[in-house]
């Protein structure tokens, strides 16, 4: 058995140099930290964050305390998991209502920390954004620049007509 | 900065795989980065499409990308999920369309089974769709072999339907499916030649091995009938699962009891005696992969599957004899139903029972010369088997002595106990009336009639007759001496006797599959062995 939790709190601190205190069971929410305070048992430096800076830490940490009462999701993946919904709890979208750089940060960082809900809830919010819109549109929103020659764009149209609706 | 470009590939695929396939094939055009993570997510989506519960969807999809794919996409699209499930269904969905189409399906007979069907169906289209699309495994679904003596049950079976109304139904059902594997496989030839269609096989085996294996046996027809040998070109070799073993299309099927394949090769002049690397025919696989799937199948099959797949390879071993197979050949025969008994707890013995009727139906030497000691051994070990039921034991000891009357020459010769050190030897009579409530009354007969002797002793210095005694089984005292009245009398009147001397051996008590069995425990017989001899009947 792992030491009982007598440490009620953690550092965090960012790739910024600023030192975030938190509560343990918040910070446990991400894999990452779990793991690291379960290998290294009592810990009283402030744990380095570095892919994250201060103002992404702060907003995931807003995240995780919001949801430090959920329970952990089942590991198991099931195979046919690709049939994914893209429904968002209010809250979760509310939070997400940042800007696009933020939002991709978000993302990055719950990759990092391996906070498995909130990268779910971050990339269903790409999606949502991506839903029901043209390449054109989509390339404006994303700021993405069209690297395609007008043969390949061609080539690619021939290829999916067969699942276009028409 | 972070932007949707500079996000890893990984994440970018995630995010992707929240996409409908409108949205897929939006981000897919946006820019090159795009362009091959959202590729595979088509796929992928289309795989579900295909295998989703909504059928009418599904073929509405797979005829637009029949329609307009080219013949380079759509090999790109088998290549890419060779080796995924997803995507196999896939391409059993784009097979079934280019066959019926959407209006066959619709309007055709299969939506309406399909709705009284609909959970079977969905299920089995879930556990495997390879099993589903082969209708030459749907022979068991319509199997009139009478299990209930066994407590079984169809699985399939629609309690609300009549054992008739249900075999229309499955029919009716099956034979569409079963023509359109040959439509679709013709259909294939007329678009290209047959030699196109073998460089193809050649080239990229998923295709047509996948077909193949789940085929009904139709689709090989189609091959012979454009004059592709298929089952003795060795450009085919890989059609077998593993090359590495010399294995023929035969051998596979016999393993896997892929009966109509068989029946298909056979008819076209495969030879059934060609041996594998291991020295097996292809009726060794037949019999010995029951072994291998007895030990996987706590872990791999259903009971379903099980029962699938050993009447499929009973009916090929009855091709493979009827083929002229010799029964002698390759490994010994013998030798695998003897391994079975040792290897197999669980299997059903109306298979075996199959094999051992038409080996020894076909000649089967049985001979001092095989591990089993010859034919009492054999007997031995029939009586022995805890799969067989009594009346199965009585019918496969029948078969024996009908197909060679010789076999009773042997039947005194006394073989090694079950479980007991070496040298405790037995005959087949002290087997059969032992008190292991095992052994019909007929059986008994069957011996008696066939020679056995009544006086036989065995390790234990015991006879068939003091054993039947102890029993106070009179029926199987009036068979071993037959009108005497009076001397049975003698015999009943000394059960007491008898059976405390019987007692002596310990006798294990344990339930098996047909009832409670005794088996002989103690080696503490050898001071009873000389006590009771100079008793004689």
């Amino acid at each position: 058995m792992a030491t009982p939790s007598t440490q009620a709190t953690v550092k965090l601190q960012s790739n910024d140099n600023v030192v975030i205190e938190v509560e343990r069971a918040i910070a446990e929410r991400s894999v990452l930290i779990k793991n690291m305070l379960e290998d290294c048992g009592e810990v009283t430096d402030a744990i380095p964050i570095s892919n994250v800076n201060e103002s992404i830490l702060r907003k995931v940490i807003e995240w995780c305390e919001h949801h430090k009462n959920d329970p952990v999701a089942a590991e198991n993946e099931n195979d046919d998991s690709r049939k994914k919904t893209t429904d968002i709890d209010e809250w979760d979208q509310k939070f997400m209502n940042v800007d696009q750089e933020m939002l991709f940060e978000i993302i990055l960082a719950a990759n990092f920390l391996d906070i498995k809900p909130l990268l779910d809830t971050g990339c269903k919010t790409v999606a949502n954004m991506i839903k029901g819109k043209s390449p054109e549109e989509i390339r404006k929103l994303f700021n993405i620049q069209n690297d395609f020659t007008p043969e390949e764009e061609e080539q690619i149209r021939r290829e999916n007509e067969w699942a276009e609706d028409r | 900065m972070a932007t949707l470009r500079t996000l890893p590939n990984e994440l970018k695929l995630e995010i992707s795989s929240y996409l409908d396939l409108p949205s897929l094939l939006s981000l897919q055009r946006t820019c090159r980065i795009m362009y091959p993570i959202c590729a595979s997510q088509i796929y992928s989506a289309y795989g579900l499409w295909v295998s989703d519960i909504d059928w009418v969807g599904s073929i509405e999809y797979g005829r637009r990308f029949l329609e307009h794919t080219t013949e380079d996409q759509a090999r790109r699209a088998l290549h890419r999920y060779k080796w995924d499930y997803g995507s196999r269904r896939f391409i059993y969905g784009m097979l079934w369309v280019m066959g019926g189409g959407p209006d066959w399906f619709i309007n055709g007979k299969p939506a309406e089974y399909l709705r009284s069907l609909r959970s079977h169906v969905f299920s089995e289209w879930k556990t495997g769709a390879r099993e589903y699309y082969n209708p030459g495994e749907t022979r068991d679904y319509l199997d009139t072999t009478d299990y209930t003596h066994q407590n079984k049950k169809n699985p399939l079976r629609d309690p609300r339907l009549s054992r008739e109304e249900e075999r229309q139904l499955l029919g009716d059902f099956i034979r569409p499916f079963a023509k359109l594997r040959t439509d679709i496989t013709e259909s294939i030839f007329a678009q290209t030649s047959a030699k196109r269609i073998k460089t193809d096989i050649v080239n990229d085996s998923f295709f047509f091995s996948g077909m193949i294996d789940m085929d009904s046996g139709g689709l090989l027809d189609v091959f012979y009938k454009n004059g592709i040998d298929i089952g003795n070109d060795p450009n085919f070799m890989w059609l077998t699962q593993d090359t590495a073993t010399d294995e023929t299309m035969l051998h596979h099927a016999a393993r896997w009891g892929k009966w109509r394949i068989a029946k298909v090769l056979l008819d076209n002049g495969v030879d059934p005696n060609k041996l594998d690397s291991e020295g097996m025919t292809p009726l060794n696989r037949a019999i010995q992969a029951v072994d291998a799937e007895c030990q996987e199948e706590h872990k791999m099959f259903s009971k379903e599957q099980k029962q699938k797949l050993y009447a499929g390879k009973v009916e090929v071993a009855r091709l493979l004899i009827q083929a002229g197979a010799n029964v002698n050949g390759g490994s010994l025969i013998v030798n695998q139903l003897w391994k079975h008994n040792e290897q197999c707890r669980g299997c059903d013995g109306w298979y075996l029972e199959q094999f051992i009727t038409m080996t020894v139906e076909a000649g089967l030497e049985i001979n001092e010369l095989t591990s089993l000691e010859g034919v009492a051994g054999l007997i031995h070990y029939i009586l022995q088997h805890d799969e067989l039921s009594p009346i199965q034991q009585e019918r496969i000891i029948r078969t024996i002595f009908r197909v060679n009357p010789e076999f009773s020459k042997h039947i005194n010769d006394a073989v090694g106990d079950y479980d007991m050190p070496a040298g405790s030897k037995v005959t087949v009579l002290t087997e059969a009336v032992r008190p292991n409530l095992f052994t019909t009354t007929e059986t008994v007969r069957l011996l008696v009639q066939n020679g056995a002797d009544v006086n036989a002793r065995d390790y234990a210095g015991l006879t068939p007759l003091m054993w039947a005694a102890a029993e106070k089984r009179r029926d199987l005292l009036e068979i071993m001496i037959p009108n005497n009245e009076e001397l049975v009398e003698r015999w009943l009147n000394d059960a007491d006797f008898w059976n405390s001397h019987a007692k002596v051996i310990k006798l294990d008590r344990y339930h098996g599959k047909h009832g409670l069995r005794f088996r002989l425990m103690s080696p503490g017989w050898g001071t009873l062995g000389s006590a009771v001899t100079g008793l004689v009947a």
